[in-house]
């Protein structure tokens, strides 16, 4: 075995080694989710060395190397983070907007809107690239298939969910066979299928390429809201329903291989974090739980929340998790040790709908009914920034993979891109 | 209230409580329509872009009321809000001469629509506090209610701005809400 480059990856943080094993070039990835900036780069580097043969002493210095640049990128993001500023105003929906995504450079994001298109953008001059026509209803659910970034899916209350080509315009297949609107749609990250969730209360499985159906997975007793593929193998999925549960299914099987029962309302969001080890659900209950997702077991029932939690999402190390509420406030809990609640995010003057973590983990992006979008600093739990403008409340907002540059979409028509 | 929010407000309903939807020209009077059956300030009313919900008590039911913007070039989205509606409210201005013809094409095209079929509708006729205004019985004749045979019907004078009449036609709604399935 011989070791041939380090490959890194800034977000979760993490090296990865491409190496040469009996002439076959192979690649093993290391997670360093502890990796902060007080971190000693030196001591993280023998650690490594200690456990992994291919880390020999030669290699030590340009491991370092690689080590502080993962550093300098978290610190960059820094406690207090850097400052945005309203860069465009994307206008040319004629419709209230629903939700957006950027894709994995940061260099392109699109939006799904009431106009029944979905609209690709150029981030840099704020300039429209596509708009993918042909839905019948509103584009409510839109997303590209990380990493590659080289297919749009988009799902709609018209019933259907569609694949496009981002580069052409062209829808390249239609996902059919629900009955109720599609309100949730992901790709798995191979890219190969494509799942969508439904207000029929199943949830459905598709080859990505033919558009076939290859399972209907039911099994809810109310609308389908929330789906995702776990991040890495992209074998499993778990749905969250207005019927108060979390089913995990296996992509290869029909029926379900778990659900999770202990909400007392509607689920409102469900999450795995980074490593797939542990389920995050929120609940219109007024609470978030945290299930192992192996044993399908409830670890801990957070209710900080004085009413209905409507988001949940871990940071990209999975540490921590953050929930959002219509109590005006979104809170961040401890996951890997006691659950602890670890900063409150108050200044909100309505429901806080939408809430995630700047890549690095060192702000929260939330958006709320009262027109405003704001950036906290998750260890202290201050507002750094109000991100006003906006005419109408704000339905959803994303952060660039990189860190510079973020999304909200709202019900003014506009999108804006913050930098 | 955010998407969540509106997807909760999507679902085929529970009982007791019912989707309105409120539809017409621009300018007709339906967002002050919205406002004042949720008893709020009605002298702040500009353009509806998007769509307006509100949630309003009534007689023991639960009325999603969802105003819907009626400028023409968003007229032809106002098949994205028909899906489970149980009643619909048509608001007309009644002292708008010139685009009778207009709101009358507009309501003949709504009442042509499977999704809408045989959903009871409810006219309000708006702004009678105009000098100008006509009386609903010829707004009636315009618009050809009398020819309707595939849905229950009523048209009701009303003034928006001070809620004059506004209490009469939701009388009128509680009282032919369609049995649900």
């Amino acid at each position: 075995m011989k070791l041939l480059k380090f490959h890194l990856r800034y977000h979760p943080p993490g090296i990865t080694l491409e190496y040469l094993q009996k002439g076959v070039v192979k690649n093993k990835d290391i997670d360093l989710l502890d990796l902060n900036g007080d971190s000693d780069i030196k001591e993280v580097a023998s650690g490594l060395h200690k456990n992994e043969v291919l880390i020999t002493e030669e290699v030590r210095g340009q491991l370092e190397k690689c080590l502080s640049m993962l550093k300098k990128r978290i610190e960059h993001e820094g406690p207090t983070g850097k400052r945005f500023y309203i860069y465009k105003t994307l206008m040319t929906h004629v419709l209230p907007l629903t939700n957006v995504a950027f894709d994995k450079t940061g260099s392109r994001c699109i939006s799904g809107s009431y106009d029944r298109t979905c609209k690709l953008w150029d981030v840099e001059t704020g300039l429209e690239l596509k708009t993918f026509s042909g839905h019948q209803n509103v584009v409510y659910s839109v997303g590209f298939n990380f990493p590659v970034c080289n297919r749009i899916l988009t799902g709609s209350f018209d019933k259907s969910a569609k694949i496009w080509d981002p580069e052409t315009g062209e829808c390249l297949a239609t996902l059919m066979g629900h009955r109720g609107e599609v309100v949730a749609a992901q790709f798995n990250p191979k890219g190969d299928l494509a799942a969508t969730g439904s207000m029929d209360h199943t949830a459905k499985l598709y080859d990505a390429r033919t558009g076939q159906e290859i399972h209907s997975y039911a099994g809810h007793s109310a609308e389908v809201i929330a789906l995702q593929f776990d991040p890495n193998e992209g074998q499993r999925m778990i749905t969250g329903s207005f019927d108060g549960t979390i089913s995990l299914w296996d992509t290869r099987l029909a029926d379900r291989t778990a659900v999770l029962k202990g909400h007392d309302g509607e689920i409102s969001n469900v999450q795995f974090n980074w490593d797939s080890s542990l389920v995050g659900s929120s609940s219109l209950d007024g609470s978030a739980k945290l299930w192992d997702a192996k044993q399908s077991s409830c670890l801990a029932t957070v209710s900080g929340h004085t009413g209905e939690v409507l988001d949940i999402c871990f940071d990209w190390a999975g540490k921590r998790m953050a929930t959002s509420s219509n109590d005006c406030s979104a809170r961040i809990y401890d996951v890997k040790a006691d659950f602890m609640e670890l900063a409150v995010m108050k200044g909100h003057r309505e429901e806080v709908s939408k809430v995630c973590f700047s890549p690095a983990g060192g702000c929260l992006l939330t958006a709320s009914a009262d027109r405003s979008a704001r950036v906290w600093n998750t260890s202290t739990g201050n507002c750094i920034q109000v991100l006003s403008g906006h005419q109408g409340e704000i339905f959803s907002c994303a952060y660039s993979y990189a860190g510079d540059a973020i999304i909200t979409a709202s019900k003014d028509n506009t999108c804006r891109i913050w930098r | 209230m955010g998407l969540l929010n509106i997807l909760k407000k999507l679902r085929s309903n529970p009982e007791k409580e019912l989707r309105l939807l409120l539809l017409g020209l621009d300018n007709a009077g339906k967002t002050t329509l919205l406002k004042q059956l949720a008893s709020e300030d009605v002298n702040q009313v500009t353009p509806t872009a998007g769509f307006n919900i509100k949630s309003v008590l009534s007689n023991g039911f639960k009325l999603n009321v969802w105003d819907i913007g009626g400028q023409r070039k968003i007229r032809p989205y106002w098949r994205n809000y028909f899906e489970n509606t149980d009643i619909l409210i048509y608001v007309v201005d009644c002292s708008d001469h010139q685009r009778l013809e207009e709101t009358s094409h507009e309501l003949a095209e709504l009442l042509e629509d499977e999704k809408l079929r045989g959903v009871p509708m409810l006219v309000y006729a708006n702004k009678q506090d105009l000098a100008t205004a006509l009386p609903s019985s010829e707004i009636a004749t315009h618009l050809g209610l009398h020819l309707i045979r595939d849905r229950t019907w009523q048209i009701q004078a009303c003034v928006a701005t001070d809620g004059t009449g506004v209490k009469e036609g939701m009388e009128w709604v509680c009282k032919n809400i369609p049995t649900k399935k």
